[in-house]
């Protein structure tokens, strides 16, 4: 097997660069804004706290997508290592299992998700979280394939 | 990979407060104009 016989990487969906998330944030920030003038200069200035608690969790909201953009999940598989790579906001997380021994696990949750697992030696760690069910299923099936029993070197 | 984790945390920092402070203008700018002016 050479190396980095299989790599796959999976990132969310945030195709928006962080200028853009500003210009966004801008263009979305302003309707409250004119709502809260235009209530307020009708009387009604009481709409104000509504607007401030508006406008910080939409920049927040913001704030958090821009933290998450540049996460990412990698399977790799090479010689006798499967390396599960997860990073989420500034830390990076690894787990090396063992190709031949670990166990592709496809369940359902309570709300239809269905939640991908690898499992070796007591240890387990979720992929495919950046994933619809098509892709989950569709990644499960290839990692059953190089994994477990069928693992060939 | 060093220089990637600064250049992300300096990336965020600058967005943090780019939207930040839109923020604080335009709530204080809503209030200035929603009271007349």
């Amino acid at each position: 097997m050479a190396a980095a016989d299989y790599k796959i990487i999976s990132k969310p969906n945030c195709s928006m660069t962080p200028l853009g998330r500003v210009k966004l944030f801008l263009l979305l920030a302003v309707i409250p804004v004119l709502v809260g003038i235009g209530f307020s200069l009708a009387g009604m200035w009481l709409v104000f706290p509504f607007v401030g608690l508006e406008l910080f969790a939409l920049a927040y909201a913001f704030y958090y997508v821009n933290c998450h953009a540049s996460d990412y999940e990698s399977i790799t598989i090479d010689d006798d290592r499967l390396i599960v790579e997860k990073r989420n906001y500034n830390q990076t997380s690894q787990f090396v299992l063992n190709p031949y021994w670990a166990q592709v696990a496809l369940s359902g949750a309570p709300n239809g998700d269905l939640q991908l697992y690898l499992r070796s030696h007591g240890k387990e760690v979720e992929v495919g979280n950046y994933m619809n069910n098509e892709q989950r299923a569709a990644l499960a099936e290839q990692l059953q394939k190089r994994t477990g029993a069928t693992y060939r070197k | 990979m060093e220089q990637d984790n600064e250049k992300r945390r300096r990336n965020n920092l600058l967005v943090g407060w780019s939207i930040g402070i839109l923020a604080v203008i335009l709530y204080a700018a809503s209030i200035y104009f929603g009271m007349g002016g």
